[in-house]
């Protein structure tokens, strides 16, 4: 009964499983993306008021930067959908 | 069975195929030839349940490692096939990578153009409009307006717990 349990267990050897051994490296993000969003600018009050025209330029910088802020969103869900739908096939 | 990564395909087929095909010989000679010839050599008769069992042994042996051999060939296949698709990935995700790159930085020049353009707008046209040039002298902004603004600039101070 020994030897049958032994060799039972012999053959169940057999059906063990392994990893399979591939080497996956993640995959690299565009640089531009890596950066940071830059902080929005603030204005310096001046003694006796501020002209409305500084005030102006100060909004459409910030406005620019979070376009520029966006498009590093947009970049980044782009990129993901992209490698996602690679990556999704392999091994199928 | 990991053991058979060590050694070459070529050398272990060899072996599983020559274990399997004494193993299927060495039965069927135990079985139904041996047998006839032990009977008539009184000293080798009683060996007979033993090769018997030997053969048996080996059958059971070259079966099993005939069916390792098949499945690591089989797991070969599988990792060369999942590592060849891997490499495929890999170019197209560079190729993803190049795409996105070359958007994102048209766009943000797009967006970066057309900021300094507006501001150069303001400069050079806007704050010369006698209605504007009436108003920046009449109509100071005060600086609670800009303190309010210079808030609104910092709100995600407040969500890194920075203090402003």
């Amino acid at each position: 009964m020994k030897i049958a349990y032994l060799v039972i267990l012999l053959l169940l050897t057999g059906c063990m499983t392994k990893p399979v051994p591939v080497r996956m490296e993640f995959p690299n993000a565009p640089q531009s993306l890596l950066k940071k969003c830059e902080e929005l600018k603030t204005l310096e009050p001046k003694a006796g008021g501020t002209p409305i025209t500084e005030l102006l330029k100060t909004v459409v910088t910030n406005y620019t930067m979070y376009y520029e802020c966006s498009n590093k969103v947009d970049g980044w869900n782009e990129w993901y959908s992209n490698i996602k739908k690679i990556y999704d096939e392999v091994g199928k | 069975m990991w053991l058979l990564h060590l050694l070459p395909d070529s050398l272990l087929e060899f072996i599983v195929n020559t274990v399997l095909i004494l193993g299927i010989v060495l039965t069927l000679l135990s079985f139904f030839v041996l047998n006839r010839i032990l009977r008539f050599i009184p000293g080798l008769a009683s060996y007979h349940t033993l090769i018997q069992i030997v053969s048996v042994v080996i059958l059971a042996a070259g079966l099993y490692f005939k069916g390792g051999y098949v499945t690591e060939m089989m797991w070969r296949e599988e990792v060369k096939r999942v590592q060849e698709e891997l490499n495929q990935a890999k170019n197209k995700a560079a190729e993803v990578v190049v795409k996105v790159e070359e958007k994102v930085v048209f766009k943000d020049r797009v967006v970066r153009e057309r900021g300094e353009t507006i501001i150069q707008y303001v400069d050079r046209e806007i704050v010369k409009k006698e209605e504007v040039v009436k108003y920046i002298e009449n109509c100071p902004v005060p600086a609670e307006i800009i303190d309010i603004h210079n808030q609104a600039a910092q709100i995600n101070a407040a969500a890194r717990g920075e203090k402003k």
